[in-house]
């Protein structure tokens, strides 16, 4: 079903054909009047759907309109008005109904149906055809009660069939019906519906050819039903009957007719016959006309036999004029036949006609009435007229033709044509030729000419089928041509063609009209868009043609200061171009002209109507404007850009003025927060050196540095507090200090704190009043010694502890107050006597001549001498043990020690009638000479009370044993008697002070009860060991250890050095050292010089005299010699002389040692000599200072070729220029550098002889600094003298190495014993060079 | 009756000096020994009207050998003075704790020996005086 929206306004239509498609229907949509009623004149509709506000025709108009062209399509109005009377003009005009907007779909849709019902066939809303039914109002299809599943297009397909299912429908018209004119497709496309709805009518159960087709025209619904089907059978029947009777009928009626047609052929025929030649022209032209109108009629009565004959006749007649007498002659036997035939044709059909069957003739029909009832009056029948003079032409045309649905209108009279033609407004017309008062060509012609008739399909129908007939047919503008006698089918399929032709015709037309339209339309729409844009476009756009401007729009009115378009039109562009750019403007439009390129944008200076100048941006093209080239061009006012332009430069640059000032202001700024920042390194780097400082100091203590808190929390915790307490400062730090205190301290501890927290001393010393303990770790207490400071830091304050721990000093103090008791005791021991005795004998109770006072005298004699003794050895053993008594150990040799001692015992031994016995035990012979290295004195001491003790415990006559035994680097003295013996418990305890076996023993007053821890502290401290074997009853014996001297452990002792030093030093007496010749004939102060010399590191070779001196130092070519100048033989100038002599030994530097002092001696000795020149390089006095001698033979031996350079590595200002002015006197180039870098960087640099290391230094400290070193190919080996303020460890000193190495601690040496180890070894260096 | 002292004293010049100095002084009868053992047996054997005892002696020292006497019903009763360099304030508390309540300090002043220890024992002293 085809609707047709005619509404203006686009939403409502849109929503309207949304509706309408939903309920399958097809939809056009027109906008306004005129293109409504263009569709309704093209396009059958099957409801329109009419607003009445249009624009172009009103759809009050458009409706009378439409029902006065006699359509009776439904017309739906519908619009906004809502009034009575609007509803009644409507309904007047012909609506058939009306409808308010806003209308609901549902409302809309269902009175769309009610209409489309009403111009239907069927009153029942539901269609049916037997067993099919269709609602529209559901849109559904059902077969038997099977509800089919159809596309959109099926179902409105077969609703189309329902109904109008009388109707047979052609392709096209299913096409025009189904789909809205833009999207009409093919004939297949209606073809696969048709295919598609017929499959699904097979499959419900429905015969295949429910919808029939009937071919060469189209489709339509089959009657299916049986009772139907036999109905429409029989109806079939009687149709095809009744068309029959018909025919009959309009044969009985027209017989009469016929047979005058036939009795004037064969009349004419025998006038052709009988006259030979002089025939009667006009009954040949009547005859001719009559066959002429048998040979088109006869046919459709079903005689086409006779109507071929007629035909033949009527050309013979035709062509009778023409033809030859003889011809004439000839074909005349033939024509006779002819009419003959015909004759006989028609006879037997009549009497066929008039046979049994009368039934037939009583049937009476009026021509025009429409006997087929069932034949529904479709709407818009398609009207054909007919024209033709033969009545039985247009009564069978009528008859036969409009089952087909078409209209027949008939006309007998060519001359009404007209009228006719007015009236009916045919779709078509059908022309017979053969006419009296007008041929049908000719009306065909003048049809041709009208305006209305030139689109009208014209058909002609005729006799005539010869070429040139058909030909002029065809030129006159006819469309087809068909013959008699008519063949229905054919003459109604070329009928439904050429309507169909003419409906497509009118399609491609209406779509090219539309097109025409839409391009018009498009054109217009452009233009206006165009004038639109332009018109508000906010720039200027000027239209120049041939130097006038023919268009501008608002903007460059405005522009150009004008008050209206029209001051400007006609005026000339360059006008308003400023002077300055009009050649350039000149320029550019005449190269638009010629190039038609672009004007590429430039800016230009317009000048406005009242002068005022105007910068403008413009741009051109060229364009054809109303036919003529001219040149469009866009101008953009840019004064305001200009204006800002200048002014943002000028900004630009007040701004460029503004930055360089803040820079050079930021750059100043930047220069002070930079010192500001060096400033604040720089404190940072003295905070932490001296950080580093406090830490240094705090690890070196050996006291705990402790700090808390307020809350006695530990914050500080130094070394020395990690080893008096046992833990590390991780595990302690934030516990409370209680954890260092014993339990039962703790609150009292607290206590005190706080006391002292509140209070204003800053200082105070803790357990003033009573003694103060430690709990260690591992639980254990000590006595401490501590004070506590405090600082307050505002809200806080931070106190320090420094405790010591002092069991050492207790136990040192109890040793002491032990020892002060005993000795106190052993002191007043004999003081009691002494007084006691002179005492009595002062009081002159006692004579001094008497027993008792003798006795008395002795007494205090006796003890006085004790006591001498026992102060003495007091003394003596706490100087030993205390290390105040250096032990002044040299080179000796045992043997000798023996000897003294056994010549101080002897005496002793004599008294007591003990003999002392020397023997060593390696050999049965005397001993034999052992060097040593100890303090001979010290020796000689112990050997004494050994000798002592053996002899006092002896019993006179027997012997008290002394044996040396050498052992690998020992030698083993025994010292053995046979007296009484020591029990076993006191073996140990007797080498402790004052312990005596027995004291009550008379023999051991003379001891003090110190001998044996004497003699153990000597020897301990000659590094050996002391003991004793003893059996009671047979004598002991005491046994003491030394170590021997090798040349290894001589090297590795020197004088100066306390055992807390260590050290490594390279054999020192290996060939590289300087050998020194000895020259003296005293044989001590030879040994004395050697030893003096060994220790300095030198090889030494010693002669007694000056020849000897000479002859060695010629062979040997030692480096220096000492010489002594009071000597036996030659004396020292003359074996200088003789040195300086020969060749050999001139150069060698000799050092004179004698006993004179220099000065004296060099007045002397150059008058005692020859003018010789007897440089000597220096004179030591004897006896020779160690010192004195290392130095001068040092300054002697080498002679530096040059200076020697030591790198003081040493961050303390004060340290590191104390150092280099030390060594700066020494003639040695100093270097200081204050940084581990600064250090590796120097030493790079100055390559030094030698290392003074401090190890704490900044950036990169000693060891860091040696590590460095150590990489180096030169440096690696380079001595070094670590000066450091903390003892080292092995491992520590280890990676200290690189060349020979030497440790010093701060504190533990001094100034001048460094000074003068640095020497000795730069010495050393020098003389290895 | 003469007066019996007994001197006891590891250092043989001591014990002579007191001994000198008392009989001299005192005309009293000395006795001597060397050690705290000694000395016990002396006392024990001799009974002695009072005892000098040293303190500082090896083997026992004379506050040991106090105790022996004390504990010995024998020379319990004999009044023991001690003759010692310990006579500091520390000392002295331990002597009277032990018991002993007097001590002598050494040096001694051999005149004044004999009135010392006649005052502690509350002896009357006919002494020779000094000429």
């Amino acid at each position: 079903m085809k609707i047709l929206v005619v509404e203006d306004d686009a939403l409502i239509a849109y929503t309207l054909t949304n509706f309408l498609t939903d309920q399958n229907y097809a939809v056009e949509v027109a906008n306004d009047g005129k293109t409504a009623w263009d569709l309704v004149e093209t396009y059958e509709y099957d409801l329109i759907l009419l607003d009445i506000v249009l624009p172009k025709l009103d759809g009050i108009s458009l409706c009378k309109k439409i029902r006065s062209s006699g359509r009776r399509v439904p017309i739906l109005l519908l619009t906004g008005r809502d009034s009575s009377h609007d509803k009644a003009i409507g309904l007047d005009a012909g609506a058939d109904d009306y409808v308010v907007k806003p209308c609901d779909e549902e409302e809309l849709v269902a009175r769309v149906r009610a209409l489309l019902r009403r111009g239907g066939v069927n009153s029942q809303p539901i269609l049916e055809w037997g067993s099919l039914r269709l609602d529209p109002s559901s849109c559904e299809v059902t077969y038997q009660q099977d509800q089919l599943s159809l596309t959109p297009k099926e179902y409105a397909l077969l609703e189309l069939l329902m109904r109008n299912n009388r109707r047979v429908f052609s392709c096209g018209m299913i096409l025009d019906h189904l789909w809205s004119y833009e999207d009409t497709p093919g004939e297949d496309a209606v073809r696969t519906h048709i295919k598609g709805l017929r499959m699904k009518l097979k499959a419900a159960g429905a015969l295949h050819d429910l919808v029939e087709t009937v071919y060469g025209i189209g489709y339509r619904l089959k009657l299916q039903e049986n009772d139907h089907n036999d109905n429409h059978e029989l109806n079939h029947k009687s149709k095809n009957e009744r068309t029959i009777g018909k025919l009959e009928e309009i044969w009985q009626r027209f017989i009469g007719r016929i047979e005058e047609q036939i009795s004037v052929i064969e009349e004419a025929g025998q006038n052709i016959a009988h006259t030979q030649g002089n025939f009667n022209s006009e009954l040949l032209l009547q005859a001719t006309r009559e066959a002429h109108t048998l040979a088109g009629s006869l046919g459709t009565f079903g005689l086409p036999y006779a109507s071929e004959l007629a035909k033949k006749i009527e050309n013979f007649f035709q062509t009778f004029a023409n033809l030859t007498a003889a011809e004439m002659i000839n074909l005349q036997p033939k024509l006779q036949t002819w009419v003959k035939s015909l004759r006989q044709e028609i006879n037997r059909k009549n009497q066929q006609i008039n046979g049994p069957d009368n039934s037939q003739k009583e049937l009476t029909l009026s021509p025009r009435e429409n006997i087929d009832n069932e034949i529904a009056p479709t709407v818009n029948k398609t009207k054909i007229l007919v024209v033709d003079d033969d009545l039985k032409t247009l009564e069978l045309l009528q008859v036969l033709l409009t089952p087909w649905g078409l209209e027949i209108i008939t006309l007998n009279h060519p001359e009404q044509f007209w009228n006719t033609w007015e009236k009916i407004q045919p779709d078509m017309l059908i022309l017979d030729i053969e006419m009296p008062s007008m041929s049908g060509i000719e009306l065909c012609k003048m049809i041709r000419s009208h305006d209305q008739g030139r689109e009208v399909p014209i058909l002609f129908l005729t006799v005539h089928s010869n070429v040139e007939i058909v030909n002029q047919v065809f030129s006159v503008g006819a469309d087809d041509f068909v013959s008699k006698p008519i063949i229905i089918s054919e003459l109604v399929n070329r009928i439904l063609n050429r309507l169909e032709r003419v409906r497509l015709v009118k399609i491609m037309e209406r779509n090219r009209y539309a097109k025409t339209n839409q391009i018009n339309e498009n054109n217009k729409f452009i233009v206006e868009s165009y004038h639109n844009l332009v018109e508000v476009y906010p720039e200027a756009i000027l239209i120049v043609s041939q130097d006038d401007l023919v268009f501008v729009n608002s903007a460059a009115v405005r522009l150009l200061g004008v008050n209206s378009a029209g001051e400007l039109l006609g005026r000339k562009f360059i006008e308003f171009v400023h002077p300055q750019h009009r050649e350039e403007i000149q320029e550019n439009l005449k190269s638009l002209q010629t190039n038609q390129r672009l004007i590429p944008l430039q800016e230009v200076k317009f000048l406005q109507a009242g002068g005022g100048i105007i910068y403008v941006e413009t741009v051109g093209a060229f364009l054809t404007y109303q036919n003529q080239p001219a040149a469009q061009i866009v101008a953009r006012d840019i004064t305001r850009r200009k204006q800002t332009e200048l002014a943002l430069h000028k900004t630009k640059n007040e701004l460029e003025l503004r930055v360089n000032q803040r820079t050079v202001e930021l750059i100043n700024v930047n220069h002070q927060l930079q010192s500001q920042l060096d400033e604040q390194k720089r404190t940072q780097d003295a905070l932490r050196i001296s950080e580093n400082r406090f830490e240094a100091i705090l690890s070196i203590a050996d006291d705990a540095i402790i700090s808390i808190d307020n809350s006695q929390q530990i914050t500080l915790f130094n070394q020395g507090a990690e080893k008096i307490f046992g833990y590390t400062a991780e595990e302690v730090l934030g516990k409370k200090l209680d954890l260092l205190l014993p339990t039962r301290f703790a609150q009292e501890h607290r206590n005190h704190v706080a006391t002292f927290g509140k209070s204003s001393a800053h200082a105070r010393r803790m357990g003033e009043r009573q003694e103060i303990f430690g709990c260690r770790k591992d639980g254990s207490e000590f006595p401490a010694e501590a004070s506590i400071s405090k600082l307050d830091l505002g809200r806080e304050s931070v106190y320090t502890v420094i405790l010591r721990d002092i069991t050492e000093r207790k136990q040192v103090e109890k040793m002491k107050d032990e020892f002060v008791s005993v000795v106190s005791h052993e002191l007043r021991t004999p003081l009691t006597s002494i007084h006691g005795s002179l005492g009595m004998l002062t009081s002159g109770l006692l004579s001094t001549t008497s027993e008792q006072g003798k006795r008395l005298l002795q007494i205090a004699t006796d003890s006085t001498e004790r006591l001498v003794r026992l102060i003495n050895d007091i003394l003596d053993i706490e100087r030993i043990e205390s290390g105040k008594v250096k032990m002044e150990r040299e080179n000796c040799d045992l043997r000798d020690l023996i000897n003294s001692a056994i010549n101080i015992m002897q005496t002793l031994a004599d008294k007591a009638g003990v003999s002392l016995s020397i023997h060593n035990s390696n050999s049965s012979s005397n001993i034999s000479s052992i060097q040593l290295w100890a303090d001979p004195d010290r020796i000689i001491q112990t050997l004494t009370n050994l000798f002592s003790n053996a002899i006092k415990f002896s019993e006179p006559g027997s012997t008290v044993y002394l044996m040396t035994e050498l052992q690998k680097d020992q030698v083993l003295v025994t010292v053995q008697d046979t007296g009484r013996g020591i029990p076993e418990d006191k073996l140990e305890s007797i080498f402790e002070r004052f312990q005596q076996v027995d004291s009550s023993d008379s023999r051991n007053h003379d001891g003090t009860g110190l001998g044996l821890a004497i003699c153990k502290s000597i020897v301990q401290q000659h590094g050996g060991k002391i003991w004793v074997k003893s059996v009671l009853g047979e004598g002991s014996s005491f046994y003491f250890t030394l170590p021997i001297l090798t040349v290894y452990d001589r090297a590795n002792l020197q004088g100066l050095v306390t055992d807390q030093l260590d050290y490594e030093t390279s054999l020192i007496t290996d060939a590289n050292s300087p050998l020194v010749l000895v020259c003296d004939d005293d044989a001590i102060t030879r040994q004395e010089l050697e030893n003096l010399l060994l220790q300095g590191g030198y090889r030494v070779l010693t002669v007694a005299s000056g020849d000897q001196a000479i002859a060695q130092a010629v062979i040997q070519h030692p480096d220096v010699i000492l010489l002594d100048l009071v000597m036996p033989g030659i004396n020292g100038w003359e074996t200088m002389a003789g040195l300086k002599k020969c060749s050999d030994t001139k150069d060698i530097p000799i050092v004179i040692c004698s006993v004179y002092k220099s000065s004296q001696n060099n007045l002397n000795c150059q008058e005692d000599t020859n003018a010789e020149s007897v440089k000597f390089a220096d004179w030591l006095s004897k006896p020779v200072e160690e010192t004195d001698l290392l130095n001068s033979l040092r300054k002697v031996v080498s002679e530096p070729s040059r200076k020697l350079k030591i790198l003081i590595i040493e961050d303390d200002h004060d340290l590191a220029d104390l150092l280099a002015t030390l060594f700066g006197r020494h003639d040695i180039e100093t270097f200081i550098a204050k940084t581990g870098r600064e250090a590796i960087h120097l030493s790079q640099k100055v390559n030094p002889d030698l290392l003074i290391l401090d190890l704490i230094l900044p950036e990169a400290d000693g060891f860091t600094v040696v590590d460095w070193l150590k990489q180096h190919d030169q440096l690696f080996s380079v001595p070094v003298v670590v000066y450091s303020a903390k003892d080292l460890d092995d491992s520590e000193r280890h990676r200290l190495k690189l060349g020979h190495t030497e440790f010093f601690t701060k504190g533990r040496v001094t100034t001048q014993e460094f000074e003068q180890r640095v020497m000795d070894l730069l010495q050393r260096i020098t003389t290895k060079q | 009756m003469k007066r019996r002292i007994l001197v006891v004293d590891n250092e043989q010049y001591i014990q002579e000096v007191a001994k000198i100095c008392l009989e001299t002084v005192a005309g009293w009868e000395v006795l001597t020994a060397s050690s705290g053992k000694e000395g016990i047996l002396q006392a024990e054997n001799h009974q002695p009207d009072a005892i000098l005892l040293d303190v500082m002696m090896p083997d026992m020292d004379g506050l040991s050998a106090f105790e022996k006497l004390q504990a010995n019903p024998a020379t319990q009763t004999i009044p023991v003075i001690l003759l010692t360099a310990k006579i500091q304030v520390a000392d002295r508390r331990r002597y009277s704790q032990l018991g002993i309540k007097s001590a002598i300090a050494k040096p001694f002043n051999p005149l004044e020996l004999a009135h010392q220890v006649a005052a502690e024992l509350n002896w009357n002293l006919e002494c020779n005086k000094t000429k």
